[in-house]
């Protein structure tokens, strides 16, 4: 239990810490307002009108449209790949064989193929349709999950599977009693992942194959010179990115304090 | 004593049954994969699905015109000039968290955090914007997205320095920098070069997108040229050669320099 404490230390900052770093957040906005200040109009936003542009994102029902097309997306694609990513990385354990399938060929091509390779290809293949986005998302985000259960599979514990085994041999029941509620907290640690990733990504996709979401309206405030929507949508995502992470924390707690796997 | 034996040990290679068994599955697979490729490419349009062979020979031939090999070079100097300009600054900022402590939440919480969840394709438009299409934006669209990678890695091996021997240092010499570059730098120099690792591996397919919508260099452009012409094989082409470099130059050169590097360092 010690040990389990050892490595996951909840770290508790100093009150010096917490003023050096809002410092450092207030400080960064007065340097950004200064330049913008100082350059030719349009280059550099003053943080009000990003304040303005993502007030208008967040209340104007059409901006607030597109954000909702891009978290379906978000969430759909996190869901697909997680399942897609554990089933992968669960299926050298089942079927030995496969495992130089899994670790040798799939792992290393789908970790080093190119995002962009996979959002040409998906529009190409697809056209411009979600569909499309829902592809390419799922194929970037695969490796993410896949590493992450796979690494979870090497920590399963090997005493209480033998346990398990002596009391029952149907292997399904040992999956579903035993090794799946023990990988549940890295599967949420990879859909946590994949969830950060994916809002990053969703961008890429949405640029080449979409008709709306938020990359679409970032290409078309780009082509019109608008820095302040770009910079406002990038700020969206950091915000929607937040909030997810907070809820998926507190989700693995729950798990983790109910399963008692940290 | 017995863990620094086992890691120093070279593994003898054994081959079962079972080993066999997986060998000959994988390369089945790969087989297979290509044979299906083969298959599907002869029922649909070459501009849609071209064959293995096509993408193959264009693969190689497409070095033949002087063009593709400057467009190559200068997504190496992409690549290359980000990932230094990023391994100086998180390297930096991860040590000034780690000496001086105040810092930590500044850094990890606010700045790293930031960064970490900042577009890619954002900072691109907005180098687009401040820059122009230009080698300007490609090295710092990546870079902004490099940097808190490096951080965290440079990070956690600072975390893992050994106390013992920092405090020992500390007293046999007073001097800052004789403890660092003596002791310190060369403690942390696997942990620097996992650094650049992740930060190489990420560059690569980080630099293509920067490229294709904010540069007018690079194998990013020749794929958006190709994209717009509907050219799939050069696309495809320059997809299985980023494939190959990132893995082969991961898997044979960096994985073998960072092994060594532990064996001498004894990590």
């Amino acid at each position: 239990m010690s040990e389990q404490r050892e490595n996951n230390p909840v770290i508790r900052y100093t009150l010096g810490q917490r003023f050096v770093a809002e410092s450092t957040v207030v400080i960064a906005i007065v340097i950004w307002w200064l330049t913008s200040n100082s350059l030719p109009g349009g280059a550099l936003p003053a943080p009000m009108d990003i304040a303005r542009a993502m007030w208008r994102l967040f209340t104007d029902p059409t901006q607030l449209s597109h954000a909702g097309t891009t978290a379906m997306r978000v969430v759909s694609a996190v869901a697909i790949a997680t399942l897609l990513g554990a089933a992968l990385a669960l299926l050298p354990r089942y079927v030995k064989w496969t495992s130089g399938i899994v670790n040798a060929v799939i792992k290393p091509v789908l970790g080093s193929f190119p995002s962009v390779g996979w959002a040409i290809l998906g529009t190409i293949w697809f056209g411009i349709s979600g569909l499309a986005v829902l592809w390419i998302q799922v194929l970037i985000l695969i490796p993410f999950c896949l590493i992450n259960v796979l690494e979870g599979t090497k920590e399963i514990d090997q005493e209480v599977e033998e346990m398990g085994t002596s009391f029952g041999r149907n292997r399904f029941r040992m999956f579903w009693r035993i090794e799946l509620p023990m990988l549940v907290p890295y599967i949420l640690s990879a859909a946590r992942i994949a969830y950060g990733v994916g809002w990053k990504v969703s961008l890429v996709a949405e640029l080449f194959g979409a008709k709306s979401g938020l990359g679409r309206l970032m290409l078309r405030a780009q082509e019109f010179g608008q820095a302040d929507v770009v910079m406002a949508i990038c700020f969206q995502i950091v915000i929607l990115f937040f909030l997810g992470q907070i809820l998926f924390d507190f989700i693995i707690r729950k798990v983790a304090g109910n399963t008692g796997v940290a | 004593m017995s863990d620094v034996l086992q890691s120093s040990a070279r593994p003898t290679r054994k081959f079962t049954p079972v080993s066999i068994y997986t060998n000959l599955a994988t390369v089945l697979f790969v087989v297979a994969v290509v044979g299906v490729w083969h298959i599907y490419s002869l029922v649909m349009p070459e501009y849609l699905f071209p064959g293995p062979w096509p993408v193959l020979k264009r693969a190689l031939t497409m070095w033949s015109a002087p063009q593709t090999a400057e467009l190559a070079l200068m997504t190496l100097f992409h690549v290359f000039g980000s990932v230094a300009i990023a391994f100086v600054i998180g390297t930096a900022l991860a040590m000034l968290a780690h000496f001086f402590p105040i810092f930590h939440l500044a850094i990890y919480g606010r700045i790293t955090g930031f960064l970490n969840s900042f577009s890619g394709i954002g900072w691109a438009f907005l180098g687009i914007l401040w820059f122009g299409l230009s080698s300007y934006t490609v090295i710092f669209a990546v870079t902004a997205v490099l940097v808190p990678f490096a951080v965290i890695n440079a990070g956690a091996g600072l975390k893992a320095l050994d106390e013992e021997i920092s405090e020992m240092s500390y007293s046999f010499a007073r001097n800052p920098a004789r403890r660092i570059t003596l002791i310190i730098l060369p403690l942390l120099l696997p942990y620097l070069f996992a650094t650049l690792r992740v930060c190489i591996s990420m560059a690569w397919k980080v630099t293509l997108t920067a490229e294709l919508f904010a540069g007018r260099g690079g194998l990013g452009t020749l794929v958006n040229l190709a994209r717009q012409r509907f050219d799939t094989e050069i696309i495809f082409s320059i997809v299985l050669l980023l494939i190959l470099v990132v893995f082969s130059l991961d898997r044979f050169v960096l994985e073998r320099i960072q092994n060594k590097l532990r064996n001498n360092y004894v990590v």
